[in-house]
């Protein structure tokens, strides 16, 4: 099962859905996780209370490229309230919880990270981004700095 | 560079900076490892609840999460371990990224101002002997241990106190203490080569007596300094542990008199600065039983040959030398 969920996820990575610009959205925000150095933008077009079209770009690791793809795809025709509810399931899939996974889709590829929850972050990353995108914030993290040598 | 010290005076430092503000850490221990790895059995690492962090096990792709079980080591006041198996197509995609192939297991023991194994330590950082640590690893009593230093005995529980604990199925660590390198004599190499011996974890004694060179002692800011002539320093020294020596006065008699005092050492790894006819002089003037006495600790000209010239090249190839030596007797 385990390799079933790495084949999409590098399915993704390889080949990215809705990756690139999108001149004429009305919301955008960077996501930017400085330790870990990943860095992608959202751009969206969000009109009448539903997302018509959204592009990402930027340079990430594997889960995050893989969990943006999959958001362009999912978020498409729904609106802010639904976004934000689909994000918080989706953050509540990933330290174990199962309830309505169904309507998760193949965000359930991510189910490995309630073992490597280091990586959880990543994978947040675009949502996060797309969430601070549609409340007008410039900038998103999913990580806390530290103190290190 | 800066004035942090690496390798096990570095270390505690750390725990001493932390347990100095009255706050507690988290000892990282590898005591396991297969495969390909960045840190080996023995690596050592402290974190506090503020998210300080000294010393690692990888590269970066395992410490947010060693971080996070810091955390709950701290919170529970209870030792875990962690084990990272970096050999599975999983970890490539979902863990840590690596690619490495290996595998490593650390315990995370909470440690305060006090405790046992801080104290050992300590003890260990400015000894003469190798510490000795029984660990419990794994099961209820997990965190639990005892470690020896010569006559000095120290036996902790699982969340890191004073008490004597059941040590059955621990594992053994050997903790060396940090190398100390003597240097007879100082030179413009003297300041980068003792960036090195701090940014390594070791330590360093030098002899010179002789004001123009004293400055460059002075300057390079060695752990200690004897302000002795040969003869009389080799007192001084010959009462120590001493791991490594390297005769380096630039003067031909005095490192003739060194090189007498160090044949008849039993310091493991001997170094002469200078070109191979100048040893091969040496070496006829002392007689062909010091030459004897030296044949297999004798590194002349000292340092790895890296091309180049100059004081830094000079001493990043002695530090090359010298490292080489450590790691391949600790095998």
């Amino acid at each position: 099962m385990d390799s079933l969920y790495s084949d999409l996820v590098l399915q993704h990575k390889r080949e990215p859905q809705n990756f690139g610009s999108l001149p004429e959205h009305t919301h955008t925000s960077e996501g930017i996780n400085a330790l870990c150095g990943d860095r992608l933008r959202v751009e969206v077009d969000y009109r009448d209370d539903n997302v018509h079209a959204l592009r990402f770009n930027g340079e990430s690791c594997a889960i995050a490229i893989a969990s943006a793809s999959i958001m362009s795809e999912m978020v498409r025709g729904k609106d802010r309230r639904t976004i934000e509810k689909l994000a918080g399931r989706f953050a509540l899939y990933m330290e174990g919880d199962r309830d309505d996974e169904a309507t998760l889709g193949d965000l359930r590829a991510f189910e490995p990270l309630r073992l490597h929850f280091a990586r959880r972050k990543c994978a947040l990353l675009p949502w996060a981004t797309l969430r601070a995108a549609l409340i007008g914030a410039v900038v998103a993290t999913t990580e806390q700095a530290g103190l290190h040598e | 560079m800066t004035n942090v010290r690496g390798g096990l005076p570095g270390l505690i430092d750390a725990l001493r900076a932390v347990h100095a503000g009255g706050a507690r850490s988290v000892l990282g221990i590898v005591f396991a490892t297969t495969g390909s790895t960045y840190q080996k059995r023995g690596a050592m690492m402290v974190l506090d609840e503020h998210g300080l962090r000294y010393g690692v096990i990888s590269g970066g792709c395992l410490e947010p999460e060693v971080e996070e079980c810091a955390r709950d080591v701290l919170r529970n006041d209870r030792a875990a371990s962690v084990d990272f198996d970096m050999r599975t197509d999983e970890d490539v995609t979902f863990g840590s990224g690596t690619g490495c192939r290996g595998r490593v297991r650390l315990l995370l023991s909470p440690q305060r101002d006090g405790a046992p194994l801080t104290d050992a330590l300590l003890s260990l950082v400015n000894g003469e002997d190798a510490l000795s640590l029984s660990l419990m690893c794994s099961g209820d009593n997990i965190g639990a241990g005892r470690a020896s230093l010569g006559k000095k005995l120290w036996n902790w529980n699982r969340d890191g106190s004073a008490a004597s604990a059941t040590t059955d199925g621990a594992i053994e660590l050997k903790i060396d203490p940090p190398p100390r390198v003597l240097l007879l004599g100082a030179g413009a190499e003297s300041a980068p080569l003792q960036e090195f011996v701090r940014r390594l974890g070791w330590r360093s004694v030098c002899v010179e007596h002789r004001g123009r060179w004293l400055d460059f002692a002075r300057r390079a800011d060695v752990d200690e300094i004897v302000e002795q002539p040969p003869q009389a320093a080799a007192d001084a020294w010959r009462s120590q542990r001493i791991d490594a020596a390297v005769a380096m006065s630039h003067n031909y008699a005095m490192d003739s008199t060194n090189l007498g005092l160090l044949a008849a050492s039993d310091i493991g790894y001997i170094g002469l600065l200078g070109p191979a006819s100048r040893r091969d002089q040496l070496l006829g003037e002392l007689g062909a039983d010091v030459a004897a006495r030296l044949r297999d600790r004798l590194h002349a000209p000292v340092g790895l040959h890296l091309g180049g010239s100059g004081p830094e090249v000079l001493a990043l190839s002695i530090a090359s030398e010298l490292q080489r030596y450590f790691a391949e007797r600790t095998r």
